[in-house]
Order: structure tokens, then C-alpha cells, then sequence
């Protein structure tokens, strides 16, 4: 079972971003389940969404306490949430910053990790770019798709367009595009270790 | 052919082969989509007849579908966490009700 813990922001598409990614799993043919925490909701609280995606059913329906990897849609929250909590020494661990982690003050704590599985994604510019919209969910999920390779980029699009039409589905989907070729490039030549 | 829909959706879609008369509503998370998706039924056709009531609070929701069950109609509402607090009221009401009914 892979399972995936995804932290942001109220109005960030925290909640999307996980239901996406077990979308394209479902249409991988595995078995997938995505849900979020359920606070006082308001834009620009913390919010957690979870993902698992296994090869046969899933019974678990409790948080993710010790994910196998840990996007964080919202650089601000570093040192604000214990975003990576649980994760263990071969976790994967993607955050949207235009910084590298030693800029965010993570660099040491990153050393216990291994490099190649860890990627920082201007994903809120790429979002601008294509949807006009700082909204980060989905190119993390294209570049989530190049780090952990645990799905795929078509799957990726396909649930990106299942979800949404005309425009939005266009530039969501190229947002994600976009964000796989600039992950599979940065992580050809890792710049931080 | 398996899918993969979201649980508000299926609870909506399961509700709906129930075939509600009267369905009263007011929205309060994680509950909402469920009659989000029973509204579009209603509004599409594809459950038909029913009449789809916006109320203004959980006590009215529930007291919309005590009233429409006493006048002979199936009726159907949902809510969540402090909207079921506020139903709470009512919900003894109900109860009564149908226990005078048998």
C-alpha cells in the first residue's frame, strides 16, 4: 500500500488534489480511497487530505499517521505543522516553492532522506501560467507523478479531465504537463541533496 | 464495470432508488454533497416527482420532512456533526410520530 499525505491551505484544492490523485489510480486499475480532515473550514486554514492506493481493497479508513510520501501545497506551513510527521527514511517528499530547501530552512532535516526523492516544484507560477490561477493541487500531482512514479502522468490527465471541462480541464491539464517535464528535468540533475 | 464515485455521490444515487417524495435541505459539511447530487436529480428529472425543499436551518429540515411523512409522503433529509445538534428537537418529534402512526 502506498499512501500519500497532502498538506495546504483552505482554497488551495487540498481536498481535489486528493481525490485526483486517487482517481488516477482507480483508472490504473488499483484499488484507491481519498478523504480529508475535517476542521473549522475556513480559506487559508491548515487542511490535510489523505490518498492510499494499494492492489487490493482497502479496509484502513483512519488518517495517514506514517505516509510513504508527503506533498506540501503551502511552503508557509514548514514550520507551522508537523507536515512531516511519520514519514520514514525512504519516504518522498515534494513541496511547491520556487526555494530550494536550505532557503526554507529544511536542508539539514533533509539529509535524512534520499535526494532523488525529494523535489521543490514552483507548482503556484506553473498554475498561473496555465490556468491563470494560483491554484497548486494539480501540477504538484504531475510532478508527484514524475518523483514517485507510483502513477502515472496519462492517469494523471485523464482524472483531470474527468473532473473538470472545456478550459479549466485544458489548463489543468496542461499545468500538469507542464510540471512532470520540469520535475523529470530537475530530478535528471538533482540541485539539492 | 466497477466505478469510483465520491461517498456523498453514492449515498445520493442509493437515496434516490428509494424513490424520496419530499426532500428538505440545508447544507453543512462533510454532508453537503450529498444533497448537492440529490438536487440535480431532482432538478434533471431523473427523480421525479419529488419536491425539493431549500429550508433555513436543520430544525426546519427535519420538521419539513415530519410534516410532508404525516401528509403520506416518503421523505428524506441529512445532516452532520452540530447541524444534527440543531435537529435535535426535532428529531424526538419524529420519533413520536411515527410511534403514534403504528
Amino acid at each position: 500500500m502506498f499512501q500519500v499525505r497532502i498538506h495546504g491551505r483552505g482554497g488551495q484544492g487540498v481536498v481535489t488534489a486528493a481525490e485526483l490523485l486517487s482517481l488516477a489510480a482507480f483508472a490504473e486499475g488499483r484499488h484507491a480511497q481519498a478523504f480529508p480532515t475535517f476542521g473549522s473550514e475556513r480559506t487559508g486554514a491548515p487542511v490535510t487530505a489523505f490518498c492510499r492506493i494499494h492492489d487490493r481493497e482497502i479496509r484502513a479508513r483512519e488518517p495517514i499517521a506514517e505516509p510513504d510520501a508527503v506533498i506540501v501545497q503551502d511552503p508557509t506551513l514548514l514550520h507551522q505543522v508537523d507536515v512531516f510527521g511519520g514519514l520514514g527514511p525512504d519516504g518522498y517528499v515534494l513541496i511547491n516553492t520556487a526555494r530550494s530547501f536550505e532557503e526554507l530552512s529544511i536542508g539539514e532535516f533533509a539529509l535524512g532522506f534520499h535526494s532523488e526523492r525529494q523535489l521543490a516544484v514552483p507548482a503556484t507560477e506553473i498554475a498561473r501560467e496555465h490556468l491563470g490561477r494560483p491554484l497548486p493541487n494539480v501540477p504538484l500531482l504531475g510532478a508527484f507523478a514524475a518523483l514517485t512514479g507510483v502513477i502515472t502522468l496519462p492517469s494523471v490527465v485523464a482524472a483531470i479531465r474527468e473532473r473538470f471541462t472545456g478550459a479549466v480541464g485544458e489548463g489543468n491539464a496542461a499545468a500538469a504537463e507542464a510540471a512532470y517535464a520540469l520535475a523529470l528535468s530537475a530530478l535528471g540533475e538533482p540541485t539539492h541533496a | 464495470m466497477p466505478s469510483q464515485v465520491e461517498g456523498s455521490y453514492a449515498v445520493a444515487k442509493s437515496v434516490a432508488l428509494c424513490r424520496p417524495e419530499v426532500i428538505s435541505a440545508y447544507p453543512i459539511s462533510p454532508q453537503t454533497h450529498i444533497v448537492e447530487a440529490l438536487s440535480d436529480l431532482v432538478r434533471t428529472g431523473e427523480l421525479e416527482p419529488c419536491e425539493y425543499l431549500n429550508v433555513e436551518s436543520e430544525f426546519a429540515a427535519m420538521s419539513a420532512a415530519i410534516g410532508a411523512s404525516a401528509a403520506g409522503a416518503r421523505a428524506y433529509t441529512a445532516t452532520a456533526s452540530q447541524g444534527l445538534l440543531y435537529m435535535a428537537e426535532a428529531l424526538y418529534n419524529a420519533e413520536v410520530a411515527k410511534k403514534n402512526k403504528q
